[in-house]
């Protein structure tokens, strides 16, 4: 789900078109197609701003960040290394 | 005056330097995360010494040895209730932690520091992963790169805890 999913799912659903959605907030239809397209990404504030017109708020609670799968191959493949060919290959990288 | 900037980073040497004046001290920080995996960079090393006089003593010694001097320009004195002083020596930057973020100092994280042997005969005691995490989970400077090592740090010891590696407290 993107900033831009959720502008355009709350603008349709209070059937509304950007025009209408971009009068509501104080900016213009072109700015609203933008950040529907993930072109560019609204603040937090702008997005909850934008969700509020159309009569809705995000639901936000924290939860536990699970590395996906490549993220945690990558991490055992350092824990294969020692802590001294962990500690060369920073350094190696350093030198580039 | 121009800074006073490292342009060199040798932190084996800075190490091996420090541990010839036998001085007591944990590896902590960015350099000992990577020891033990995670995916970052640092031009900086930072230790914990052990707060009592023969360390510091001996740690003015291994200063000495490496010239350093305060990044801030001030005289060098343990005798301060600064959190981090902030040091630069003839090996690159060197910052001294007497009591790390969220935990009680040397003797608090000796107790599950491992020894590890990192190169050119330097084998310092390292924090371990759960420490780090205390560690790193109390500063948040820069809360999107933080809480990134502080998921890989977390995710390291769940998968050494599966695969049998080190023990947790």
């Amino acid at each position: 789900m993107t900033s831009g999913m959720l502008i355009r799912e709350a603008r349709l659903l209070d059937g509304i078109s950007q025009g209408e959605l971009g009068d509501r907030v104080g900016r213009d239809r072109a700015q609203i197609a933008r950040w529907e397209r993930d072109a560019v990404q609204p603040s937090f504030e702008t997005l909850r701003e934008l969700l509020r017109s159309c009569g809705y708020d995000l639901s936000l609670q924290l939860a536990r960040h699970e590395p996906d799968e490549r993220e945690a191959e990558q991490i055992r493949k350092r824990l294969r290394r020692t802590p001294q060919e962990r500690t060369r290959s920073m350094l190696r990288t350093l030198d580039r | 005056m121009a800074p006073d900037t490292p342009d060199r980073f040798d932190p084996l040497g800075l190490l091996a330097a420090i541990q010839r004046r036998h001085v007591s001290f944990i590896l902590i920080g960015a350099l000992a995360r990577i020891t033990q995996g995670t995916d970052e960079l640092t031009n900086g090393v930072d230790i914990t010494p052990w707060m009592r006089p023969t360390t510091l003593g001996n740690l003015e010694l291994a200063l000495a040895d490496v010239n350093a001097r305060r990044a801030d320009g001030q005289p060098l004195s343990f005798d301060t209730d600064e959190p981090v002083i902030e040091l630069n020596t003839d090996y690159g930057r060197l910052k001294i932690v007497p009591q790390p973020a969220g935990t009680r100092g040397y003797e608090d994280l000796r107790r599950a520091a491992t020894h590890e042997y990192l190169g050119k005969g330097v084998r310092p005691q390292i924090a371990s992963v759960g420490d780090l995490v205390r560690m790193a989970g109390a500063l948040y400077r820069d809360y999107d790169r933080d809480l990134v090592i502080v998921n890989q740090l977390r995710h390291i010891a769940e998968l050494e805890r599966d695969l049998g590696i080190g023990l947790e407290r």
